[in-house]
């Protein structure tokens, strides 16, 4: 196809993806280097059902002509990010000087907004994924070798985890898994505890939520694989099988390396997904004890009545900078196989 | 010889068919849980006293006079307008299906065209 | 009201025994945005009956008003007439200039209204208040005769004496409830406990916190005592699930909005014995301190800025009727009505008592959802026992600086 025209036929695309992408990115970027102008306060008397105070409000039309002059707000330059709600470089400074141990540095700066998401974000993407990789595997071969009959309905019943939203999902497993609703009773009836509670500690919280993971994204990789297995070449599977070896023999052999672009595909879109976790924390109520990139944006911007939009934008760059970096070394190696693959 | 090749040990079967087992049961007995449930009144299904409640529908039998009832059903599609939110979304998933499945279409023939 | 009757008698001899109710406006669009509760949707109801005569009258009654009211207003023309408002949403609108002042159209056509119900900001009218709500206390009776303990606890000191009481008797392992969702309802929380201590929270006269003190730390101690006899679960406690812990008679203490008395004491819902023994009284004081441990908040009206005269003066007549004594007479127990007419019954108590007893309105400052928030996000780590006070009150400190720098009231 002639430059020309392929330029032509991909212009709808490149539009889109201009419109809906790139500059919904640089508005995000561009919002996060400005902050509120300072408001303008009046000290005047409220008088009320409860008697009168003297309080202070915002002057209305003097804020007005501030916004006149320039909508963006102040242009704060890169403060926004190394504040306290994000990188909080002057408070990671005075907790390494004062701090006398590494967990002491650790625990302080766990404490701080930002990184305590990023912890339970990290730990949740890194606990997740190959769970779910070896899950979805194992099932996958499972189903294969099921009865002709079975599979369909087997088939679907294992995507409703994935198929149905994640927050209601979510809802569900924490009606049930509440001390008094069914899993949680059965739950302290086998650990013989009448107090065990999974939404009480941070560390059970948690592990909740992985499971959650764990028990929703599964299915999708169950999927592929299952669709992998079908073209398993069976001339290979035979010839091995006439070499002698054994089942396990088989799979590690024949049926591994064969699913293995699959399973690099299934790895990044889990990384990516999983880096995103939003859904459970909220579904869970669980935002006391475990927080997630993708929550601190949404908190910053989600009550309407004090939304900030410069620090909800600072997180989503800084969001979008660590899947870059998660995804370095998938994209390399894909990156080496398609070169190799065209030579 | 096929006989032989393809015969499974018997262990390996019952792992094969035990872990479908366990993985049918995790995937789907919270729904069947919450379908069940969606039957009988709230304070059956959301009972802090007693979560078998949910099962042999006490409060159902004493609200409603049955042991299930469609109550819920009503509550969510009527009174708060679920059949509006099912045509918004209706309208919002076939729109970006059908948007982005061109928009895609049109982009991925190129790339392995050109290619 | 002489002159609405006036209008009335001479209406219904014009239109002989025509149903139409003709509340005296000669035409106008009328649209209202609120939250959703029963007491909100008496009053939408009985404005709605203005409608007819070149008027029409449009209600949107969703738990959700908050995140659309702004957007909504700011459009010009408005996409709704009026706003049901409370404290902080007040000042939302009032900080972008969204709602008028209503000083002409109350002298117009407020003859009959209480002066308690204007809320006036810098002297102007800019609302105008018809119910009041506030967090009290909520006592099974019966759990704390049988614990021995005779009279309801009037401080918070009595109520952990109390609390202590039934767990030791054997009643209840986790009498003790608050709304202690980690969020708005903790922030709201340690809010209501501190204005118990009669510190501000602000330095006079400036966006600058000042919680991290022996005030500050008394009251997340206080907070961290009651919480000791809630169910481990009460960072997850939104007012739903506390009521829901309530009517299944698993509580004996809590501190509830009042605006769940009348669905706690109708018993739907309820196990036996739990509304029939419930009581609700104003909310404890502490520290020694006469102060209630609570805030006022009130609900009313406010017309927008960016709808046309004769819509504002259209729906502020509509909405008069909507607030009118017959309507809180036959809604009386739907809430605390601020309205003439009003008779304090059992579901009122508990407000009624807490507003006799002094407590302060929830501060109406443009910072205030700022620490809010901070709040919210903080002091889950202290009331888990991760963190000390200070180490808490600090971090609060450090999230509301960070945050009140970039809404710009501080530099």
């Amino acid at each position: 196809m002639k430059n020309r025209n392929f330029f032509w036929f991909i212009l709808p695309s490149l539009i889109t993806m201009l419109l809906f992408i790139a500059l919904p990115i640089v508005s995000v970027v561009v919002q996060s280097l400005h902050i509120e102008h300072e408001a303008v306060l009046n000290e005047v008397e409220n008088c009320g059902p409860f008697g009168c105070k003297k309080e202070l409000i915002i002057n209305v039309e003097e804020t007005k002509k501030l916004k006149l002059e320039s909508p963006l707000g102040q242009f704060n330059g890169l403060k926004t990010y190394t504040n306290r709600n994000h990188l909080a470089f002057e408070e990671i400074q005075q907790s390494w000087s004062q701090s006398d141990s590494i967990s002491g540095f650790i625990s302080n700066t766990l404490n701080l907004p930002f990184y305590r998401a990023l912890a339970f974000t990290l730990t949740y993407t890194f606990v997740v994924t190959p769970f779910v990789l070896f899950f979805g595997f194992l099932i996958a071969l499972g189903v294969n070798s099921l009865p002709k009959t079975m599979k369909g309905p087997t088939i679907f019943v294992s995507l409703l985890p994935m198929i149905v939203t994640p927050l209601i999902g979510s809802l569900i497993l924490f009606w049930m898994i509440d001390a008094q609703g069914i899993i949680g009773s059965i739950l302290q009836r086998i650990f013989d505890d009448p107090n065990l509670s999974l939404k009480a500690s941070p560390t059970l919280t948690w592990v909740m939520l992985m499971v959650y993971g764990i028990w929703h994204s599964s299915p999708f990789a169950f999927i592929v694989f299952y669709a992998g297995l079908q073209t398993v070449p069976s001339d290979t599977i035979e010839a091995a099988m006439i070499d002698g070896a054994s089942r396990w023999e088989r799979t590690k052999y024949v049926v591994l390396p064969h699913l293995m672009p699959l399973t690099i595909f299934i790895l990044l879109i889990q990384l990516m997904d999983n880096f995103r976790v939003f859904e459970p924390i909220v579904g869970f109520s669980a935002q006391a004890n475990a927080t997630s990139l993708s929550w601190i944006i949404y908190n910053d911007i989600s009550n309407n009545e004090d939304q900030f939009f410069g620090s909800a934008g600072a997180t989503s760059v800084l969001t979008i900078i660590g899947v870059s970096i998660l995804l370095i070394p998938v994209l390399i190696r894909t990156w080496r196989e398609f070169n190799r693959k065209v030579v | 010889m096929t006989n032989i090749i393809h015969r499974r040990s018997r262990l390996l079967n019952l792992f094969i068919w035990g872990l479908v087992f366990i993985w049918i049961i995790a995937a789907s007995f919270p729904f069947f849980w919450t379908l069940w449930g969606s039957f009988k009144v709230q304070g059956d299904f959301f009972s802090k006293a007693d979560w078998t409640n949910a099962i042999s529908g006490v409060r159902t039998q004493i609200e409603t006079g049955g042991a299930f009832t469609g109550n819920g059903y009503y509550g969510a599609w009527v009174t708060k307008n679920f059949w509006l939110a099912a045509i918004n979304t209706g309208i919002i998933v076939s729109s970006v299906v059908v948007i982005s499945l061109t928009f895609g279409n049109s982009w991925w023939i190129c790339i392995s065209t050109f290619r | 009201m002489f002159l609405k009757t006036i209008t009335f008698a001479g209406a219904f001899a014009l239109l002989g025994s025509s149903a139409i109710a003709d509340c005296g406006i000669s035409g106008g669009k009328v649209s209202i945005l609120s939250n959703d509760f029963p007491a909100i949707q008496a009053v939408t109801a009985e404005a709605a009956k203005c409608a007819g005569n070149g008027v029409t009258v449009e209600t949107n009654l969703t738990k959700d008003h908050k995140d659309i009211m702004v957007a909504a207003l700011t459009a010009n023309p408005s996409q709704y007439s009026s706003v049901i408002v409370s404290n902080s949403t007040l000042v939302t609108l009032m900080n972008d200039g969204l709602v008028r002042s209503l000083d002409d159209l109350v002298a117009k056509h407020g003859a009959g209204l209480n002066k308690s119900q204007l809320i006036t900001v810098n002297g102007k009218v800019m609302a105008v208040a018809f119910m009041a709500n506030a967090q009290h206390l909520f006592t099974r009776t019966d759990m704390l005769n049988k614990a021995g303990i005779s009279d309801i606890p009037g401080t918070y000191e009595e109520v952990i004496a109390a609390a202590e009481a039934i767990r030791s008797a054997g009643l209840m392992e986790y009498p003790v409830a608050l709304n202690t969702k980690a969020g708005w309802n903790l922030g709201e929380e340690f809010v209501n406990m501190y204005m118990g201590t009669g510190a501000d929270l602000f330095n006079a006269g400036t966006a600058e916190v000042s919680i991290n003190n022996d005030h500050g730390v008394a009251t997340l101690n206080m907070l961290k005592s009651l919480v000791a006899y809630s169910n481990p679960d009460f960072l997850t406690f939104d007012s739903n699930a506390t009521q829901a812990e309530w009517e299944a008679g698993n509580l004996a203490l809590a501190t509830m909005w009042g605006s769940r008395g009348g669905a706690v004491l109708d018993g739907e819902g309820s196990v036996d014995g739990v509304s029939s023994n419930t009581v609700l009284s104003g909310a404890p004081s502490w520290g020694n301190m006469a102060r209630p441990a609570s805030t006022l908040w009130w609900d009313g009206i406010g017309i927008s800025t960016n709808v046309s005269d004769e819509d504002a003066e259209a729906t502020f007549i509509a909405l008069m009727n909507g607030i009118s004594s017959d309507m809180v007479e036959a809604n009386n127990d739907a809430a605390v009505w601020l309205v003439e007419g009003y008779k304090p019954s059992p579901a009122s108590a508990g407000v009624s008592e807490t507003a006799s007893n002094g407590a302060a309105p929830y501060p109406m400052l443009p910072f205030m959802g700022t620490l809010h928030g901070a709040l919210g996000g903080e002091i889950s780590d202290f009331l888990q026992g991760t963190e000390s006070a200070e180490q808490a009150l600090a971090d609060v400190e450090a999230a509301y600086t960070a945050a009140a720098k970039e809404k710009g009231f501080l530099k």
